[in-house]
């Protein structure tokens, strides 16, 4: 079952913009303009698995909205142009788990919501991708019934790909990402363990180059 | 040295010299009648002692004969009282001298012809003073003479005893007047201190101290014009940084009115780049970001608008007549919104010293507002009245906290659509501050806003 996010936001295009890359990642979402008919909203319908909300809203503001929202079991990421720090740390000390400041990084946004929804553990237990099934509970990868053996590396690289779908990563960030801020190393690192991993899967075109950006998991459809 | 040092000190001195000066002339004069006036009395005594001896003597030569007998007479006289201090002379040599002055006969006196009637003079010696009374005694015949002489050394030293007291007084009275002077010069200067000290603390930036000083004379008009200029000043520095302070918070609000639509612009340019999207979903990126940067566009050049009216350049104020300003306006108006149906009443028409693309552009922005607020077909009234220009709309008007908030720059009512930058009243704001006009607004919600914009100081009658 795909992850639901709600997303409270009054200015259009931003709205769009996020449930657009949402939706490709691969998550379901719903769009709620106003902080006042997100309470409406919410009597009916509460299986979200995370909301981004953005702090000035009409109606209710995103600060007056994070009890109501956290009283639910959803957990709130907050998007906002505001970048004081007397905000951010009213806004993580009063419980969201994180606190984007716009402009944001579309793929950091992705990342970022991916790494809440795995704390919460609301993530899916397995992902399917052409065919090919991965267990996250158990980090074991078949195919057609069949166990694929990846090393730590492939198999968090793998999911990453897999969880944005028909997103483009740099190998750059895919560095950052997988082997850690720490990691100090050539981006030809990266081109090995992605030669590693569609010689494993055997899936042609599932992983696909993009000339001078990176590499992405694509899934026609 | 201090104003009321060099003040006393000047007394001092002018004081002083002209004490000086005055008792000396006056002690000269003083001791000169003192002289005159003693030489009178000895000359009173010297010319009975004269009579006396000439009486004696003619009368006793001219009964008895003997010349011999009336000197022995005389030489007997001169031991008497009258004749205490004189002198008979003949020939040079002293006959009788009663006198403890020694005189001697200069042969000059004669050929200059002096003592031949009764005369004087002051003689002065180791500081003692005398007098020298003496004429010829012609009825002796031959060169005879008799002299008086009397010490005045007492008259003199009286003159300066006299002086001396005079100079001590005077010295008293200076030192009192110059102490008094001090004294007066700094009660009068007093002020001049407070004034350096509140100019000392305005320095320091304590620009609301003021001095204290309350009086009628120079001093005080000094204080007050002082006082004067430091509420301007003041009031200048306020009006410095309410500018700035209006500024950035300008600045802010803008920093954070662009982060939206930079925010779509990257985002989507980022999808495009990185996300495999649907050929539907492409064009809506592209849309979105064309829109955004489209809006910045229109920001940016509101911006300019507004920064030009900070900055008061190209305004040329010309007297217009309000009411055909308007009338342009409502044209402009009417193109952007026909569906607005705006009703322009000229009876009371004033003219007005301003701008005419300014005052033009103040009145679209108002009329603007009133029929984004109305309903299609619901009426704007515009009415003229003593200096004042007055648009009314029945539209769903306003909460008490908005109309509080509708000056900031970028703040939009709710609902009111995307197309507004939130800077038009603003502008208007800036454009009525350029031509020393308020603008008001009153509201009511559900019944409608009435703008009005008093011209207090640029209009110049019917």
């Amino acid at each position: 079952m795909e992850n639901r996010i709600l997303i409270i936001e009054d200015n259009q295009a931003i709205a769009e913009l996020l449930e657009m890359n949402l939706s490709v990642a691969g998550y379901r979402t719903k769009v709620c303009p106003d902080g006042e008919i997100v309470l409406h909203l919410l009597a009916e319908d509460k299986t979200f698995d995370l909301a981004l909300v953005d702090i000035m809203l009409p109606g209710k503001d995103g600060f007056a909205l994070l009890p109501v929202l956290k009283e639910r079991g959803i957990p709130v990421v907050f998007l906002t142009a505001k970048d004081d720090v007397m905000s951010k740390v009213r806004g993580l000390k009063g419980g969201a788990e994180d606190y984007i400041v716009k402009p944001f990084d579309v793929l950091e946004l992705l990342v970022r919501v991916e790494k809440v929804l795995d704390r919460t553990g609301r993530l899916q237990r397995t992902l399917t991708v052409r065919g090919v099934e991965i267990f996250l509970e158990s980090r074991t990868v078949k195919r057609e019934g069949k166990e694929i053996h990846l090393k730590p590396l492939e198999y968090d690289l793998f999911v990453l790909l897999a969880r944005n779908k028909n997103v483009t990563f740099s190998r750059e960030r895919l560095l950052k990402e997988v082997w850690g801020d720490l990691y100090i190393g050539e981006t030809r690192t990266v081109d090995v363990h992605i030669g590693q991993l569609r010689k494993k899967l055997g899936v042609p075109g599932l992983i696909q180059t993009i000339p001078k950006i990176g590499y992405r998991l694509e899934v026609r459809g | 040295m201090k104003l009321y040092q060099k003040i006393m000190a000047l007394i001092f001195v002018i004081l002083t010299g002209c004490g000086v000066l005055c008792g000396w002339l006056l002690g000269n004069e003083y001791e000169k009648r003192q002289f005159a006036r003693a030489a009178d009395a000895r000359i009173q005594s010297y010319e009975s002692a004269r009579y006396t001896m000439e009486w004696i003597w003619q009368t006793e030569s001219a009964t008895k004969g003997s010349s011999e007998i009336s000197r022995l007479l005389v030489e007997q006289l001169f031991e008497q009282s009258l004749f205490d201090g004189c002198i008979w002379i003949k020939d040079g040599t002293v006959l009788c001298d009663s006198s403890l002055y020694e005189i001697s006969w200069d042969a000059g006196w004669r050929e200059e012809g002096r003592f031949e009637e009764t005369d004087y003079v002051l003689e002065r010696e180791n500081g003692e003073y005398w007098i020298v009374i003496g004429s010829a005694l012609p009825w002796l015949g031959g060169e005879n003479y008799l002299f008086c002489v009397q010490d005045l050394t007492e008259v003199h030293e009286e003159t300066q005893e006299f002086i001396r007291q005079f100079s001590l007084l005077w010295m008293l009275f200076v030192t009192v007047a110059s102490v008094l002077g001090a004294v007066a010069a700094k009660l009068v200067l007093g002020p001049l201190e407070s004034l350096t000290r509140v100019a000392g603390e305005i320095s320091r930036g304590n620009y609301d101290v003021r001095a204290k000083v309350k009086r009628r004379d120079e001093t005080g008009k000094l204080a007050e014009a002082f006082n004067l200029m430091a509420g301007q000043v003041e009031s200048r520095i306020r009006e410095l940084t309410l500018a700035g302070e209006e500024k950035e918070r300008l600045l802010g609000s803008l920093a954070h009115e662009m982060r939206t639509p930079m925010t779509s612009i990257l985002g989507y340019s980022e999808t495009l780049l990185h996300v495999k999207l649907g050929e539907r979903e492409s064009a809506r990126a592209l849309q979105n970001i064309h829109e955004q940067a489209s809006y910045l566009q229109r920001l940016s050049a509101k911006l300019m608008e507004l920064m030009a009216l900070h900055q008061n350049e190209a305004i040329s104020m010309k007297v217009q007549q309000a009411g055909e300003l308007l009338e342009k306006a409502l044209l402009m108006a009417e193109k952007r919104r026909p569906n607005g149906k705006f009703r322009l009443d000229r009876r009371e028409d004033f003219s007005v010293h301003g701008d005419r693309d300014l005052l033009i552009s103040l009145f679209v922005n108002l009329l603007d507002n009133g029929a984004k607020a109305s309903a299609s077909g619901q009426e704007i009234q515009v009415r003229l009245q003593e200096g004042q220009v007055i648009v009314q709309d029945f539209g769903k008007g306003m909460t008490k906290e908005e109309l509080e908030k509708i000056r900031e720059p970028f703040y939009q009512v709710e609902n009111s659509g995307q197309e507004g930058l939130g800077l038009g009243l603003a502008i208007c704001e800036q454009i009525a501050r350029l031509h020393h006009a308020e603008i008001q607004f009153e509201s009511r919600e559900g019944e409608g806003t009435t703008a009005t914009v008093s011209f207090y100081k640029t209009f110049t009658g019917r």
